[in-house]
C-alpha cells in the first residue's frame, strides 16, 4: 500500500542521486545530490521506525557534514576534473571490483546463509521503538564507555582539523 | 707411604711445565727453564717409579689402581670420564716416557744450548711428555684418542720447530696429515666398538669381547684392521710410513725421544692393549704381523743406501718397529712390549750419539764458516780418535740392535723371532714373516755397522780446517748416554726367557693384562732344540751381516758430500727410497690438489657457495624488495584499489 | 503503521548493496579527492541503511546506537580528512589525486 509505494520513490531518489555523486563533473553539484541521498534516506529510515536517527541524519549528515564539505568545495574553488574518470585499465579495474562487491554484498544477504539468525517476519516492537528515550537509555548504560570515547575523538578530531588547516606551523 | 694416588701428578707435571715455560718463555732466565722443563720430568718420573714398586707389593692379580679426574662426557649412552689406569703394561710405558724423557730432556739443555727459542722447546717437549702419557695412562679409548692427538700435535710442532725452514714446516706439515689418515682408522674403530659395547672403556669391552664377537668375525677383523690403522700411522708402518724419514728435520732430541722410544711405540702399546680383540681375528693379527715383518724388510734396505746419519737411524726405528708389530701381531705381547723398552734403550742412545756428533761437525763449521751439510756421513769418518765415548757408546747400541748377546737387543729380538717361527708351524704363513725378519736382521746389522764405520773409523773427511775444532760432547750430554749405555747392556735382565735358566719378569709382570689374550689365542711352543737353533742362527745372522760390513765397505773410498758423485742403478732405487714418496705424490697429492683447487674451489667455492647461496640470497632479496616498491606507487587510486581487493577477501571469507 | 510485509525487509539490504557499491565505483573511478571522499560518505550511509534495517529486523535497537556512533566517527572524519585536502591543495593547486604520488617509493 503506502509502505511500497514510499519505499519505492524514496529509493529510486536514492539511488539516481548516488549515481548523480559518482557521474557528475562539477562537485558542487556531487555535494548536492549527496545531500539528496541522505535525505532520501532519512525518510527510509522513518519507514523502518527509526525517528530519531532519522532526525539525525538530517541534522548531523546533511546538515553539518554536507555544509562543510560544500565550504570546502566552494573555498578551493575546484573545477571538474578532465577526464572525469581515472583513465585506462584503472577504470576498468574499477568497474570490475565494484561489481565483485556487488555480488559479495547481495549474495551474503540474499543466500540462505545468510537468512540464518534472522528472526521471520513482523518480531513485535516495543512501544517507543526508535524513540530518543530509548535510545538515551541504551546509550547512557550499556554503550556509555564507547560514548566517552567517541567524545575524546571528535575533541581529537577538533584539535587535528585546526592544526592542518594553519597556514603556517607556529 | 703410598705413591698411588699421586698418579694424576705423573701427567700433570709436565703439563704444568709446558704451561710455565710456554707462557713465561722469554722472561725466564735460561737456567730456571731449564730446570723446570727437566725437573717436572724428573719427578714425575720418581712418582711413577714410586707408584711401580705400590704395584709390585700387590699380589699379581689385583694390581691395578685407577684414577678418575671428572666425567668428561656424559652425554645419551656416552659416558667418558678422564680416568689414569696404572697396570702392569701402563706402568712400563709411564717409567720408560718419564725415565729416557727425563734423560733427553737434561741432554736437551746441552744440545739446545745456542737456542734462541729455547723454552718453546722445552714448553712442547714438556707438552708432549703430558700428551703421551695420558696415552699410555688413559682407562678408555676417548682419553686414550686425546693424548694420540696430543702427540701428534707435538710432533707437529716439534719436528717444525725451526720453521722458518721451509722443509722443516713441510715435514711437520707432512707429519700431521699423515698421522691423521691413521687417527680416522682408530675413530672408525671407537666407533664400531661404542656401536657395539655402548662403552668406550677398556675393562668392559674387553671383558665382554669374547662373548660378544665370533672369533675371525666380520666386525672384529674390522675393528682390528682399522684400529691397525692407526698404528700404521702413529707407528711409521707400510703405508704411511713416509712421515718419519722427513721427521729428522727437528731437533735431534725429539727424534730420540718422539721418534724413536716414545710416540711411535703408541701403536704397538695400542696393540698389546687391544690383545683381547686381536686374538679375536686372525686375519687382522696376520695382517699386524705382516705389514709389520714387510715393513722391517722393506726400511732395511732404504737404510742400506742413505748417507744422512739420522736418515738411517730414522729407518732403522721403521725398521725395528715394525719387529715390535711381528711380536705383538703374534700374539707375544711381552715380546713386543719387551723389544719396545730395549729400543727405546739403544735407539735413544743412538739417536742422542748421533745428536752429538752433529753438534761437534756443525761446531766445526761453524767455527770455520763453511755450510756443508752436517748430518751427511761422508763428512764425517775417524771420529773415534775425537769423541772415544760417544763412538764406544754407539757401539754397545750396534751391537745391542744387531742382537748380539748378551745384550738387551739379543733377548728381546729373539724372543719375537722364535714367538713367530713357532706360529709357523700352526700357520704356514708366518714362516714368511720369521724369514723377512731373519732377512731384515741381516741387513740390520750390515746397515749399522756401515754408520759406525762411516762415521767414527776411516780416515777423517770433514776438512783439515774444522778438524781442530772436533771435540767430545759436554757431560751434559755424555751422561744421558752413559746411561743409557747401561740401560742398553742389564735391559736383557728384564725379560730372560727360561730357555737360558731366567725368571721372565716382563712375561709374568704382563701376565694380569695378556692372559685374557693369550688364553683366546694360545702361544705355540717348540722343542727346545729348536729354540736353541734359532738363536744360534740369529746370532750367526747378526755376526755374518758386520763382518759383512767390514769386508765389504771401504770408508777409504768415500769422499765429502758435495763432491760426491751421484748415486747410480740399484743404489739410486734404494737411496730414493723405492721412490715411495713419488709415487704417493703422484697418485694421491697431485689428484687432490687438482680436486681442490678445480673442483672445490672454483666451481663449489666460488660459483655455488659464494655465487648462489651469498650473491644470489642477495640478489633475490633485492629483486623481492624491488617488487614489494612496485606496489608503493605513491597513487592514491592505486592504494584503494589495493584496499577494495583486501575487503573482498575479508569479506570472502567471512561468508563461507 | 501496521507490519513491514508489504516491503520485505531483503529490500532495504539489497538497497544498501546497490548504494554500497555506487560508492565503490566512486571511489576507484573519480579523480578529484573531493568526490572521491564524498563517495566514502556514499558508503557510509550505505552501511546507516543496513544496521538500521537489521535493527528493525530483531526488533533492538542496537543498530540505531551503532548508527549513531558511525555518525560521530563520520563527521570527525570528514573534517579532518578535508583539513588534510585544504592544506594539499594549498601548495599544489590541485585536487587530482592522480598527480600527488610524491611519496611513490
Amino acid at each position: 500500500m503506502l509502505e511500497p509505494l514510499l519505499f519505492a520513490m524514496f529509493s529510486g531518489v536514492a539511488v539516481g542521486c548516488a549515481l548523480g555523486v559518482v557521474f557528475h563533473k562539477n562537485p558542487v553539484h556531487c555535494a548536492l545530490l549527496l545531500v539528496g541521498v541522505m535525505l532520501s534516506l532519512a525518510g527510509i529510515f522513518i519507514l523502518l521506525h527509526a525517528q530519531f536517527v532519522a532526525a539525525l541524519q538530517v541534522i548531523i549528515y546533511a546538515g553539518a557534514i554536507m555544509v562543510l564539505f560544500l565550504f570546502v568545495v566552494m573555498l578551493l574553488n575546484v573545477k571538474g576534473e578532465t577526464p572525469l574518470l581515472t583513465p585506462g585499465a584503472a577504470k576498468g579495474f574499477g568497474f570490475f571490483f565494484a561489481l565483485i562487491i556487488c555480488v559479495e554484498l547481495l549474495w551474503t544477504v540474499l543466500s540462505p546463509g545468510g537468512q540464518e539468525g534472522a528472526p521471520s517476519e513482523a518480531v513485535p516492537l516495543p512501544r517507543d521503538f526508535g524513540s530518543p528515550a530509548a535510545l538515551g537509555r541504551l546509550l547512557y548504560t550499556t554503550w556509555l564507555y564507547p560514548f566517552e570515547i567517541t567524545s575524546i575523538l571528535l575533541l581529537v578530531a577538533v584539535v587535528g582539523a585546526v592544526v592542518l588547516a594553519k597556514r603556517k606551523f607556529f | 707411604m703410598n705413591a698411588l694416588p699421586l698418579l694424576w701428578a705423573v701427567p700433570a707435571l709436565p703439563l704444568a711445565g709446558a704451561i710455565v715455560n710456554g707462557v713465561l718463555a722469554g722472561k725466564l732466565p735460561r737456567r730456571l727453564v731449564s730446570a723446570i722443563g727437566t725437573g717436572t720430568v724428573g719427578v714425575a718420573f720418581l712418582i711413577a717409579a714410586a707408584c711401580f714398586l705400590e704395584l709390585l707389593r700387590l699380589p699379581a692379580g689385583e694390581r691395578v689402581f685407577v684414577q678418575q679426574l671428572y666425567s668428561w662426557v656424559d652425554s645419551g649412552d656416552l659416558h667418558v670420564p678422564v680416568r689414569f689406569a696404572m697396570d702392569p703394561l701402563s706402568a712400563v710405558m709411564m717409567l720408560i716416557v718419564t725415565g729416557v724423557g727425563f734423560l733427553i730432556h737434561v741432554y736437551s739443555t746441552g744440545y739446545m744450548g745456542h737456542e734462541k727459542a729455547y723454552g718453546r722447546y722445552f714448553s712442547y717437549l714438556n707438552l708432549f711428555t703430558f700428551a703421551m702419557l695420558v696415552l699410555v695412562m688413559a682407562d678408555n679409548f676417548l682419553v686414550m684418542f686425546f693424548g694420540w692427538e696430543g702427540v701428534g700435535l707435538c710432533s707437529y710442532l716439534l719436528i717444525g720447530f725451526w720453521y722458518e725452514r721451509p722443509s722443516a714446516a713441510a715435514a711437520g706439515k707432512k707429519a700431521f696429515i699423515v698421522n691423521r689418515i691413521g687417527d680416522f682408522g682408530f675413530l672408525v674403530a671407537m666407533f664400531l666398538i661404542f656401536t657395539r659395547f655402548g662403552t668406550l672403556d677398556f675393562a668392559t669391552v674387553f671383558a665382554k669381547a669374547p662373548a660378544a664377537f665370533l672369533p675371525g668375525g666380520a666386525v672384529v677383523t674390522a675393528i682390528t684392521l682399522f684400529l691397525f690403522l692407526g698404528c700404521t700411522g702413529k707407528s711409521a708402518q707400510i703405508p704411511l710410513y713416509i712421515w718419519l724419514p722427513d721427521a729428522m728435520q727437528g731437533p735431534t732430541p725429539v727424534s730420540a725421544l718422539i721418534h724413536a722410544a716414545t710416540m711411535v711405540t703408541a701403536g704397538v702399546y695400542l696393540v698389546a692393549r687391544c690383545g683381547v680383540l686381536f686374538a679375536l681375528s686372525p686375519l687382522g693379527s696376520a695382517v699386524v704381523a705382516g705389514v709389520g715383518a714387510l715393513t722391517a724388510l722393506f726400511a732395511a734396505t732404504i737404510a742400506l743406501k742413505q748417507w744422512d746419519i739420522k736418515r738411517v737411524l730414522a729407518y732403522s726405528t721403521v725398521s725395528q718397529l715394525g719387529y715390535m708389530f711381528v711380536g705383538v701381531g703374534t700374539g707375544a705381547y711381552a715380546a713386543g712390549m719387551f723389544h719396545l723398552v730395549t729400543h727405546a734403550f739403544f735407539k735413544a742412545l743412538l739417536f742422542l750419539g748421533s745428536g752429538s756428533v752433529i753438534h761437534a761437525i756443525h761446531h766445526a763449521y761453524h767455527a770455520t764458516h763453511t755450510h756443508e751439510d752436517a748430518q751427511d756421513m761422508r763428512n764425517m769418518g775417524g771420529l773415534a780418535r775425537y769423541m772415544p765415548w760417544t763412538a764406544a757408546l754407539m757401539w754397545i747400541a750396534t751391537l745391542a740392535i744387531a742382537g748380539i748377546p748378551p745384550l738387551s737387543g739379543f733377548f728381546s729380538k729373539d724372543e719375537i723371532l722364535g714367538a713367530a717361527f713357532a706360529e709357523g708351524t700352526v700357520r704356514p704363513v708366518w714362516y714368511v714373516f720369521w724369514a723377512m725378519g731373519i732377512a731384515a736382521a741381516l741387513l740390520t746389522a750390515f746397515y749399522m755397522t756401515r754408520l759406525m764405520l762411516y762415521t767414527f773409523h776411516g780416515p777423517n773427511r770433514t776438512g783439515e780446517r774444522e778438524r781442530e775444532h772436533l771435540h767430545e760432547a759436554p757431560p751434559v750430554m755424555t751422561g744421558p748416554l752413559v746411561v743409557l749405555g747401561v740401560l742398553t747392556v742389564m735391559g736383557g735382565a728384564l725379560n730372560v726367557p727360561d730357555l737360558f735358566g731366567g725368571n721372565a719378569f716382563l712375561e709374568h709382570w704382563l701376565e694380569p693384562v695378556t692372559s685374557l689374550a693369550q688364553r683366546l689365542h694360545p702361544a705355540v711352543e717348540v722343542a727346545h732344540a729348536t729354540e736353541w737353533a734359532l738363536v744360534a742362527g740369529a746370532v750367526l745372522i747378526a755376526a755374518l751381516g758386520i763382518v759383512g760390513a767390514f769386508r765389504l765397505l771401504k770408508p777409504e773410498a768415500l769422499v765429502p758430500a758435495r763432491l760426491a758423485p751421484p748415486q747410480t742403478g740399484l743404489a739410486r732405487f734404494l737411496w730414493k727410497k723405492w721412490y715411495v714418496d713419488e709415487l704417493y705424490d703422484a697418485i694421491i697429492v697431485r689428484p687432490v690438489m687438482w680436486l681442490s683447487r678445480e673442483v672445490f674451489w672454483k666451481i663449489v667455492d666460488q660459483r655455488i657457495v659464494d655465487g648462489l647461496l651469498v650473491n644470489g640470497t642477495a640478489a633475490a632479496s633485492r629483486a623481492l624488495g624491488w617488487l614489494g616498491s612496485r606496489l608503493q606507487t605513491g597513487e592514491v587510486g592505486v592504494y584503494v584499489v589495493l584496499f577494495v581487493i583486501g575487503v573482498l577477501a575479508v569479506v570472502g571469507a567471512v561468508v563461507r | 503503521m501496521g507490519g513491514l510485509q508489504a516491503v520485505p525487509l531483503l529490500w532495504y539490504q539489497v538497497l544498501a548493496a546497490v548504494l554500497f557499491t555506487i560508492g565503490v565505483v566512486g571511489v576507484l573511478v573519480r579523480r578529484s579527492a573531493l568526490v572521491i571522499f564524498m563517495s566514502i560518505e556514499l558508503m557510509l550511509n550505505a552501511v546507516n541503511l543496513s544496521l538500521i534495517a537489521f535493527s528493525r529486523q530483531h526488533g533492538n535497537m542496537d543498530g540505531h546506537i551503532i548508527v549513531f556512533f558511525v555518525m560521530a566517527v563520520a563527521a570527525a572524519e570528514v573534517s579532518v580528512g578535508l583539513a588534510i585536502l585544504v592544506s594539499i591543495f594549498r601548495s599544489r593547486e590541485t585536487a587530482n589525486v592522480d598527480d600527488v604520488h610524491l611519496l611513490k617509493g
